[in-house]
């Protein structure tokens, strides 16, 4: 592994663990657990296209195990690694097929993948599958939260490879 | 233009998943029995099941853990809410008072579920030979 991309990689940790926990301030705006905008996701976004899939791994892994530092709660930890793992796995896949102008379709379903993986583990550690009733409003709000994820996503990589190009 | 097509077929997909979301919710809202009876779970297991017909004076009493989290649920005439907790988002106590239609209040950091079902104190014994 270059200098130049060990670099990037720790740049690019250091800005996720920023929006993460500037996005931590935000009061939750919906009453209903899980429900968040995942600005952080936008660094992984943008890993997997402009680093590859193995860098984007290793930021999203540290990410998470630093973020559950800052925030504390072994709880959370698990809710976020559980989460963060099967939003990885769909974006990886999805964006085998799809390509930089579909990132925020790659954006939506790892988003909707993110929740999936939240509400499992929430069914094991709560014990019962009442948290069910929650799955159609978390699916729509990873719609709408992953739209606006995977847009911005979208634009930097553009930007990032017109700066790199002159 | 060809990119604007597939990301319309996209929009259109993600909006048709939306639309399908939408009204499970709301056929949900209609279905749901209006609320005689709440259930408290706790790590999975039913701790509590309190009457919400005819309350005729508030009451609260304070729900504890294994792990030692503490939440306050609080029961009016016809609705339960949870009023205070010592867990770190408050998610549960922003969701105010539920009677029956909407989803159950959850606090994951307390393992605390509250739903509200539809049978009635008694009725909940014998209520599969009620239908």
């Amino acid at each position: 592994m270059n200098v130049k991309k060990l670099t990037v990689m720790a740049l690019m940790l250091s800005l996720a663990l920023v929006i993460f926990v500037a996005e931590s301030f935000i009061p939750p705006l919906v009453p209903i657990p899980g429900v968040k905008l995942g600005l952080a996701n936008i660094i992984t976004l943008i890993a997997v296209y402009i680093l590859g899939r193995k860098e984007a791994f290793v930021i999203l892994t540290l990410r998470i195990i630093i973020a559950s530092v800052f925030s504390g709660g072994m709880a959370g930890f698990l809710y976020s690694m559980a989460g963060g793992l099967v939003c990885f796995a769909v974006t990886a896949l999805a964006s085998l097929r799809l390509g930089e102008n579909r990132m925020w379709v790659v954006s939506v379903l790892g988003a909707v993948g993110h929740n999936a993986g939240q509400l499992t583990v929430a069914c094991i550690v709560i014990g019962s599958a009442y948290v069910l009733w929650y799955a159609p409003f978390l699916i729509i709000s990873a719609i709408v939260t992953g739209a606006f994820t995977g847009v911005a996503a979208q634009v930097t990589t553009n930007r990032l490879r017109k700066i790199k190009r002159t | 233009m060809a990119e604007l097509k597939k990301n319309l077929a996209w929009i259109g997909a993600f909006a048709l998943i939306a639309a399908v979301c939408a009204i499970v919710i709301a056929c949900r809202a209609n279905t749901a029995p209006h609320g005689k009876t709440a259930k408290i779970l706790s790590d999975g297991e039913t701790v509590r099941v309190v009457d919400l017909e005819n309350v005729k004076t508030p009451y609260e009493f304070t729900v504890t853990s294994k792990d030692g989290g503490e939440n306050t649920v609080r029961v009016e005439n016809g609705r339960i809410a949870v009023v205070s907790a010592d867990c770190p988002d408050k998610i549960c106590v922003k969701r105010g008072f539920i009677s029956g239609a909407q989803p159950p209040i959850v606090c994951l950091p307390n393992k605390l579920t509250v739903v509200v079902t539809g049978d009635s104190g008694i009725d909940a014994v014998t209520g599969g030979d009620a239908q």
